[in-house]
């Protein structure tokens, strides 16, 4: 949500977004192998596994649709204001969004530890492995908004009204 | 009162610029606090509602649209398709038409058809002498096949929220797939006679040969991926790996075109358009989670059953509300929104799930292609460097082709039915 650019083209949740679906790709092939092939014993874990990396990927995926603006949106009403107004719209949203997820990181921390007497049907961790993935991946979006929540409030204060850090 | 706070609330969020599963999630939350549920369910359910195998096959199939169009692949199967039409009237905007029918068989994404094959068929039909509006909309339209051919992203989600066997949706759109390239090939021909664009030099025997050729391997996916799910293999989401797998083999064995750097870069690409639309499923199962509490779906059915009980009126009714509404929200949340409310209706009127199922995926494709908030249009007016206006005017009598597809397969549902029924 911004008319701020991101500062790199790339980030380390991206990379790490990236890591995980190469994973998905990896457990899921040894899935096909194992099952179709006698050489290999199928592992019972595979289905599990993977679908673990992909909540992961998406949580962590999400912070990096938040640094490089990745999101799918739609914003007719902001293209069409001033672009002070519009930096102040966005600053407001951000905001919301902010305290939003500093709530959830909290919540989503407390219900990781529950996780952590739950265990899954076929991994060998606990359920908080899977359920820690909404708080550390909450904890990069506040991070985000918040570096670029400060970067909207210095551009608001710029002279030259609603410019471009 | 409260459906409307709702989702007006939600409405008034995405138009003012905020991510549209991120104001789900908003919203959701705010009614939670509201009528004192727990937050920590909140968090659950859309842990839950992302935790799911079939989901899987979304990232693999964008990535196999990704690598498809970063190795040269695309280039191969636009030539081939030259050879083949580009001799009648209008042949680029032909070529056009069919090259996105191949690349269908191989990519899961109209976005990966107009992003990729749609830049480089923009700029053969500019060099040509075609007019920029012309090919602008040729190109955002035929896109519109990609998800109605297997493999289609756009399935997968269907299948995953209606409870629906992907593999029969993968069948069933085939034949609603080619008649809609047919369709459109006759609008090209139509609007070619009209403007009077050249005829081309038809390719030798020889040549159509080498071309075809240089595609075959890549043109094998679907066959791959059908033959792989019906004779019982691997299941949709293992399909999706595979191709991701073929492709790769292709690239390295064959076309070796793909860098382990441009492998990286795709990767990284893949997920984080993967990461935008799981923010939506997990924001679509927590929303999905407060309208279900209030009883939303069953005030949704209980107004499409007030109307009639006529199934062709329902589903008459459906495809004017996903046009009206496709219009103006992104298609895959309209998907995730409305499907669960929308089945359980068309299956107490007796409509096979699959053949509804296409009907919605034909409507949502119709929506890429609709002002305001036509994602195709967007994409295509981008990677062509036209004006979205041009092109918003543009596209409209390309509309037509698939409206008339639409029509004919809400009348005829053995269009749909048929390849399904015989591997039942």
């Amino acid at each position: 949500m911004s008319d701020i650019p991101p500062r790199a083209r790339s980030g380390p949740e991206g990379w790490i977004a990236a890591a995980l679906l190469f994973c998905i790709l990896a457990v899921i092939t040894l899935q096909i192998v194992s099952r179709n092939s006698d050489w290999i014993q199928a592992p019972v874990w595979t289905e599990e596994l993977s679908r673990w990396f992909w909540v992961w990927m998406v949580f962590v995926g999400m912070a990096e649709c938040e640094r490089a603006d990745g999101h799918l949106k739609m914003g007719l009403l902001p293209s069409r204001l001033p672009p002070r107004w519009r930096n102040a719209l966005f600053l407001a949203i951000d905001v919301v969004v902010l305290v939003v997820f500093i709530d959830l990181v909290r919540i989503g921390y407390n219900g990781a530890v529950r996780g952590l007497d739950a265990m899954p049907v076929t991994l060998p961790v606990p359920m908080a492995v899977l359920y820690a993935a909404f708080p550390v991946a909450g904890a990069l979006m506040v991070l985000r908004i918040g570096m670029r929540v400060v970067r909207r409030v210095r551009a608001l204060r710029q002279p030259s009204a609603g410019a471009q850090p | 009162m409260t459906i409307t706070l709702l989702i007006g609330g939600w409405l008034v969020l995405v138009l003012v610029g905020m991510p549209i599963g991120i104001a789900m999630i908003v919203v959701a939350l705010g009614y939670f606090h509201v009528t004192g549920l727990g937050l920590s369910f909140a968090v659950r359910i859309m842990i839950d509602g992302l935790n799911s195998f079939p989901l899987l096959a979304v990232p693999l199939f964008i990535l196999t649209g990704t690598l498809l169009n970063s190795s040269g692949i695309s280039r191969r199967i636009f030539h081939f398709a030259n050879t083949l039409v580009g001799h009648i009237r209008g042949g680029l905007g032909h070529v056009n038409v069919l090259a996105s029918l191949f690349f269908s068989g191989m990519s899961g994404s109209a976005m990966a058809d107009s992003g990729g094959l749609g830049k480089m068929e923009i700029k053969a039909m500019r060099e040509a002498g075609y007019d920029d509006a012309f090919s602008g909309a040729v190109t955002a339209a035929s896109s519109m096949i990609g998800p109605l051919v297997p493999p289609s992203i756009t399935m997968v989600l269907y299948g995953v929220a209606a409870n629906t066997s992907i593999g029969a949706m993968f069948l069933g759109g085939i034949v609603p797939g080619f008649l809609t390239a047919a369709a459109l090939m006759v609008m090209v021909y139509v609007s070619a006679l009209r403007r009077d664009y050249p005829v081309e030099r038809r390719a030798t025997p020889g040549e159509v040969l080498r071309a075809f050729g240089r595609s075959f391997p890549a043109l094998l996916t679907p066959g791959v991926i059908i033959g792989g799910i019906f004779s019982g293999w691997f299941s949709p989401t293992e399909a999706a790996a595979i191709t991701v797998l073929y492709a790769l083999l292709l690239n390295i064995l064959i076309y070796r075109e793909l860098t382990l750097k441009q492998f990286l870069h795709d990767l990284y690409e893949t997920a984080a358009a993967s990461a935008s639309i799981g923010v939506i499923v997990a924001g679509v199962s927590v929303f999905g989670y407060v309208l279900a509490r209030e009883q939303v779906p069953q005030q949704i059915a209980q107004a499409f059953l007030g109307l009639s009980d006529d199934p062709l009126v329902f589903m008459v009714a459906a495809s004017a509300l996903l046009f009206v509404l496709g219009a103006f929200i992104e298609s895959l949340a309209l998907l995730l929104i409305l499907v669960p409310m929308l089945v359980p209706v068309a299956l107490s009127l007796g409509i096979d799930p699959v053949h509804f199922g296409i009907v919605v995926v034909m409507n949502l494709m119709i929506s890429i292609l609709t002002p305001p908030m036509g994602v195709a249009l967007f994409v295509v007016a981008k990677v062509g460097d036209i004006p979205v206006e041009r092109l918003t005017r543009a596209i409209l009598p390309w509309l037509i082709p698939p409206l008339t597809m639409l029509a004919l397969i809400i009348l005829f549902p053995g269009l749909v039915t048929f390849l399904p029924n015989l591997l039942r």
